[in-house]
This record gives C-alpha cells, structure tokens and sequence, in this order.
C-alpha cells in the first residue's frame, strides 16, 4: 500500500519534471526563434526595456529643406518630437546630430565602415546597407505597427518579408496642369496618354502645353512606371523596362513635339518652364516633386497657413490639377517616387537587447511623429494611415489635392530598398537616360535610336556595378 | 547674442520682401537700368559748372533740390546741369555774397544749406568693449544707425539717407568697410568706404547738418561730424554695416552667374536667405556661395542644375 502509495508520488513527480522540461524547452524554443541574429549576435526583439536604465540612442536626422520662409524649423520640430517622447520614456535620450541630406549617405556609409554607425539614421534612397550591423525592423513590429503602415510605403522599405527601415513618408513625381485655360481642362488623378494629347489639342494653336525638364530623367521614367509599375532595376538589379515601354514613352514625347504642343528647344524650355506655366504660356508642367508642387499651391494662394487650413480642407475647387504622368494602356499602374525611412543598426560590440529595443521605440515614434510633421510642410504622404486626416488639415491644401495625392500614393513605386541597386538607378538615371533623353528632345535621336542607345548604356552600367551583364526584358 | 543678430537680419530680409510687393512700376524699374554713365554712388565731390555734354548726377540732383526749395529754381530736378541751373546757381551765389559765375563749388554748400541744432545721439554707454562684437544697422527709413556690440544695441545716430531717386537710393545690402579716412568737403571729417559693387558708398560725415534726418544724400550715409568721429574709433577694416529698407527699383531677370555684380543680385541673395539657403550674405556679388544655394535650390526643387539664376529661379524664389 505504501509502495504504490510512493510509486504514484515518483511517478507524479516524473510526470511535472517532464512536463516543466517540455515547457522550459518550448519557451527556450520560442525564444530561440524569436532572436534576431544581426551581424552574429542575437537579438531579443521582446526584451524588457529596464527603467532604471538609461538608454542613450544618437539619430542622424536628414537637416531637411522645409518651405516655407523664414529659418528652418524642423530642428525644433524635431526636438519636440523627442520630449514627446521623453514623456514617456524618461530614460530614453536621444543625441540628434543634423546632416546635409546630400552628405548623408556617404557619411553613414564611412561610418558603417568603420563599425560606428549612428542607432538610427535618416534614408530616401536605399535603406538596406551592405553591413552586418543593419538590425530588421519587421520583428519589432507589433500589431498595432502592422495595420498601421500603408503598403505602398512598406514595399519601398523591403526585401523580401524583411522591412529594413520605418517608413515615414512618401514623394512623388508628378505632373502639374492649370484646371482650365484657353480650352485646356484637366482634373487632379489618374492621366492616360490619350486624355492628355485630345485636352492638348484643344489649346489655341501656336502654345505649347506642356513646359518641361529636359535635364529630368524623371519625364521619361515617370511615364515608364505609370504604365507597367516598374522603376527600372528590381531588387536583384535586374532591368524593368521594356523596350516596347521604352518607345511607347519616346514616341509619345516625339509626337508632341511634332505636333507643337511641346517645344523643341529643350534648353531654353527647361529653364522658363515655370515662367511659360506662369504666364499662362503653358498648361502643364513636368516633371514636378514635392516641392515645386509646395511652390504651386502657394503662388496660386491654395496653401493656407496651417491655422486657417481647416477652411482650406473643405475647397472642392481647384485653379490647378496635379495627375500622374501619363500611363499607356488601360490604368494607370505605378507613379515613381521615394520613401523615407530611419534605418537602424546596432552598435559593436552590441550594448544590449533592451538598447535595441530603446532604439527601435525612437524610430517608431519619429517615424510617425516627426514624419507627420514633415509630410504636411513638405507635401509628402505619411507611411501611417491613421495619420492622414492630420496630414490633411496640417497641408493647408484643399480636399481635392490631399485627396488625389493619397490616390496617387497608393501606387507609389518606389526605388529598390537595396542600398547599392538604389543607387545604380539613380545613377543610371542620371547619365544615361538623362542625356539621352536631351538628345531625343534636341532632335538628335529619333525614338528607335533613343532606345537603343539608352538600352545599350543601361546594360553597360549595370555590368559595370554589379559585375553581371543584365539583359534587358524583351 | 546670435539669436539676436539673425532676427535682425530676418527683419531686413522681411523689409526687403515687404517692399517689393510694392513694386515699382516697370516703366520706372526700365529707366533705372537706362542710366548714362554719372558717377554712382555718393562719392561725388566735384565742382558743377556749365559745359558741353552736360555734367550729370546726383550731386547735381541734389544742388537742383535745394536750390528750388530755396526759391531760386523752377526746372525740372532731372541732375543735369544746364542753363537754367546755371542761372539758378548765379542768383544763388549773388545773394549769398558770392561771384555771381554759375560755377558751384564745394565750398559753395555751406551757403546753401542752412546750419541747424545738431541732434544729439542716443547714447545708451560711453563706448564699446575694445575686443566687442560689433556692426552696424542702417534703417533706412527711421534714417537711424544703430551700432550693436555682441548683439545688443548699443547707441543710436540718426543719419541722412539717399534720396528716392534712381540716381540716389542708399545700397540696401549687407557690406564691409572697407577703408576710412580723414576727409574733409563735402564728407565732413570722416569716412568710412562700403564695399558697394556698384558704386563709391561710404559712411560719412558732413558740412550739412541740415541734411540729417532727411532723406538727402546720394546714396551714402551722412552723419554729425561728431558722431561720425566717435563711430570712426569703434569701426576697423571689415566691420560689418547692414543697411535695411525699401527695395531698389531695378529690372529683374537677367541671368547671373558667378561674376554678376548688382542690387539685383542683392535681391537674389537676400530671398534666398529668407527661404533658408546660406547665401554667404547680400553684398550684391554673386560668388561661390550664392552660386552654391542656387544648386541646392534647383536640386531641392528639381530644376537644371548649373549654379546659375536664370528665369525660373526669379519665379521660384517669387521675385517675379
């Protein structure tokens, strides 16, 4: 009796013993899975972040051209972000050192070789570094930060399943129309190739419609992306463009220009484009960024001082029309342009799973508060859709505008997240199709000629940097 | 102390832009650019007489003004010296007890400018740290310059500014001295030389003390002798003197370039300041700096990068 008695205890006992190791090793198990391996170390993206500890993050802001007149205010915007943030986290600090955008990159980069790089830098073109210290940023997600980025803004900052930067805001390349003048109508939104040519037509003869850049790669690119959604690398740095794209786009421009609704003298025409728009000269204008669209909606008067913007969200009218730039075919697919994102790295030797985890809470909050700061003076879109009515009422810009950006956005294409591919598409941009595209609109290529050159050169220059011969799409 | 001094230059910046809202009518802005060759800038001290062509300039626009307001002319003030200046001068010299020749001379201004009470300056020290900070502020319409040390105002004289013609307008702008002197005639008994592209400006004083607090001058800034005396001791070689007010009434839209000198480039300069690109100053010289904001200005916004100001830039920056 008291044999079986003990037998039943022993038993008992082996039976907690093997189920608390079952659990140990599940919970090690779960742990183990959770661990973000970054450069060989392995960090926990759940670990506590202690109160007593003081956590010191450095952040490379991008020092931002906001318009707008008077000093530059996003430093203090910036540094409101962070009391805010300070609030919360009382033990959090954060370093903000201020960088050229322009210098930006090739200093995170002498910094990424050094092994020094900042906790959180500030990126556009390219947001995954070729360094084992770069920490993903799609195991710190939780749900909350899911449903709560929009997806045009998440696909500009991934490889892959892997998020390498919070997203914060997106620009576009545009095209800007007056509403209506001299026959001329256009509404803010989607723009096929065939709408724009019968609105054109309908100008008075002898104008040119259409001012542009022809020093802007992003007037032939943008037509590109609108029709088949590709910018011109993919992510293994891989050519997009087709050359029956490729035509489409340069025949397009040829027949306006053969038709007078664009000039023939690109140099003079690039230069005075905001005049001849201005002087009523014009009725579009191309390409246009963020910011000259900042210039517009102000010249015009559209662009109310954030305290009386709440009158100005409630205009249904416009006196001009922002659209993609016009696609070929059925709907409009992709508009280029670019996200912004803070990248974060860990530092070596590694300080910590509760720093990383600090780190990664700054990034979240600027991404969403500093980022909607900076959207609504720069005219970008906000990553966060929670955001958006915020952004709106922050722009000064009527409904009608904020609206068709928000549209617009939604097919955003942006360049690859790969640090090194983003960087050959802008380079290839810029010394390839750039001159090219002058020469096809000084005349001294016609559309064959332009493409097969373009084609060429884009081949070389990829060969060139990523050591592999590409092939173009046929 | 920085804070202060940028929120002065953002107040001159907001004068300038305030002003050309206003802008002259471009029939006046075409003539301002018409101008026949006269000595620019105030630096003119020479004898006036009657002679084939005909002598020009400011300083003649200003013999014309007081003549007329001392009833001894009726033509036009247009700073040409012709027959009936020559009479006006001639009526002038009789009644005053001078050869009636029509040859108006330097030391002829006494006679034609009454003397009155020199007002005192507001003098809020004795006199500025030797190794101070300093520059000087020249408003153009309260006619006042205000020397600050280490950011703070420190003492304030009122001044003769240029009178609003095209000839005349005292160069808005930031400049540095660039010389001095101890002058005599028509500029008292100091000077201090700006280093104005487009003309011989100074800081100076006068054998017209009536002139102070008017707006009198050929461009430059008079001063009481006495007060240019005491500013002469405070301010070395390549102190800085911000001269602030209505915008000058000249022709925008010419290209520019490195190179390019003129009140337009300080236009320019200025505009691209208040949007927040570094100009490296307004002193009307378009230089590696200004050519350096106007490449980001362009990059930023998307334009042709070449450094250079050419159409759009003027409608970017909202100068047209």
């Amino acid at each position: 009796m008291k044999n079986g008695k003990n037998r039943l205890i022993v038993r008992g006992l082996l039976a907690l013993i093997v189920v608390g190791l079952a659990l140990g090793g599940w919970k090690v198990f779960q742990w183990q899975s959770r661990l973000v391996d970054v450069g060989g170390v392995r960090i926990d993206p759940l670990a506590e972040i202690h109160p007593n500890r003081r956590y010191e993050v450095v952040l490379w802001e991008p020092d931002l051209f906001i318009p707008g007149g008077g000093t530059n205010p996003q430093r203090e915007a910036v540094l409101e972000a962070v009391r805010e943030l300070s609030h919360i986290y009382p033990n959090i600090s954060v370093e903000v050192v201020f960088i050229d955008p322009a210098e930006l990159p090739s200093r995170l980069q002498e910094a990424l070789d050094a092994g020094m790089p900042p906790d959180i830098a500030g990126t556009m073109l390219g947001h995954r570094f070729d360094t084992p210290l770069q920490i993903p940023v799609t195991p710190f997600l939780s749900e909350v930060n899911r449903a709560d980025l929009a997806a045009p803004a998440v696909a500009g900052v991934t490889i892959g399943d892997t998020m390498w930067a919070w997203p914060r805001w997106i620009t576009m390349d545009l095209w800007l129309h007056h509403a209506s003048i001299d026959g001329f109508t256009m509404a803010s939104g989607a723009l096929d190739d065939d709408t724009f040519l019968e609105r054109a037509r309908a100008v008075q003869p002898n104008r040119h419609v259409l001012a542009y850049n022809a020093y802007d790669p992003r007037l032939f690119a943008g037509m590109i992306t609108a029709t088949t959604g590709h910018g011109l690398y993919d992510e293994t740095g891989t050519l997009q463009w087709t050359e029956e794209a490729m035509l489409q786009a340069a025949h397009f421009l040829h027949s306006l220009q053969q038709e007078k609704l664009m000039s023939a003298q690109p140099e003079q025409v690039s230069r005075s484009r905001l005049e001849n728009f201005w002087e009523r000269q014009a009725a579009a204008v191309a390409p246009v960024n963020h910011l000259l669209l900042h210039h517009a909606f102000t010249r015009v008067g559209e662009l109310t001082h954030p305290e009386e913007s709440d009158a100005a969200a409630g205009h249904s009218s416009s006196v001009l029309a922002v659209t993609s730039p016009p696609y070929f075919g059925d709907h409009l697919v992709g508009v280029s342009g670019y996200v912004a994102g803070y990248a974060v790295f860990r530092r070596e030797p590694h300080v910590g799973d509760d720093h990383t985890r600090a780190v990664m809470l700054v990034a979240d909050h600027l991404s969403r508060r500093l980022g909607l700061w900076q959207a609504s003076r720069l005219l970008a879109i906000p990553a966060h859709p929670s955001s958006l009515s915020k952004w709106a009422v922050g722009t000064g810009l009527p409904a009608v505008h904020t609206n068709a950006l928000v549209a617009l956005a939604e097919r955003l294409t942006a360049p690859p997240a790969d640090h090194h591919i983003a960087r050959l598409e802008a380079e290839a941009l810029e010394k390839v199709i750039a001159p090219k595209l002058f020469d096809l609109l000084a005349g001294r290529l016609d559309p064959r000629a332009f493409v097969e050159a373009v084609r060429r050169e884009l081949e070389a220059i990829a060969a060139a940097r990523l050591g592999t011969l590409r092939a173009i799409q046929p | 102390m920085r804070v202060h001094r940028s929120r002065t230059c953002r107040m001159l910046v907001f004068c300038v832009l305030a002003g050309m809202m206003t802008a002259t009518p471009l029939s006046y802005a075409a003539d301002a650019l018409s101008l026949t060759p006269v000595p620019a800038g105030c630096a003119v001290d020479r004898t006036l007489f009657l002679t084939t062509p005909r002598m020009e300039g400011p300083d003649v626009v200003e013999l014309q003004e007081h003549l007329a307001a001392s009833g001894y002319y009726d033509g036009a003030i247009d700073g040409v010296y012709g027959p009936l200046t020559a009479q006006a001068v001639e009526k002038f010299q009789a009644a005053a007890g001078l050869v009636p020749d029509g040859v108006f001379r330097i030391a002829h201004w006494p006679y034609l400018l009454p003397d009155v009470n020199e007002q005192p300056a507001q003098t809020t020290q004795q006199a500025p740290p030797p190794d101070a900070d300093l520059y000087l502020l020249v408003d153009t319409r309260t006619l006042t310059l205000t020397v600050y040390v280490d950011g703070e105002p420190f003492k304030t004289y009122p001044v003769a500014v240029g009178r609003p013609t095209r000839y005349t307008l005292s160069p808005i702008g930031e400049w540095r001295v660039i010389n001095k002197g101890r002058w005599g005639g028509g500029f008292g008994t100091r000077w201090m030389g700006l280093n104005v592209p487009w003309g011989i400006y100074g800081i100076h004083g006068t054998n017209q003390p009536g002139s102070i607090g008017h707006r009198a001058s050929a461009g430059c800034i008079r001063m009481y002798n006495h007060d240019v005396e005491e500013l002469y001791e405070w301010v070395d070689i390549g102190t800085r003197v911000i001269i602030v007010g209505d915008p000058p009434p000249v022709q925008i839209g010419r290209r520019m370039q490195v190179g390019t000198t003129g009140e337009d480039v300080v236009l320019v300069q200025f505009r691209l300041q208040d949007i927040g690109l570094d100009a490296g100053g307004a002193d009307g010289r378009y230089g590696p700096n200004t050519e350096k904001a106007v490449r980001r200005l362009q990059e930023i916004y998307g334009l042709p990068v070449d450094g250079t100001v050419y159409s759009d830039i003027y409608y970017l920056l909202g100068l047209k």
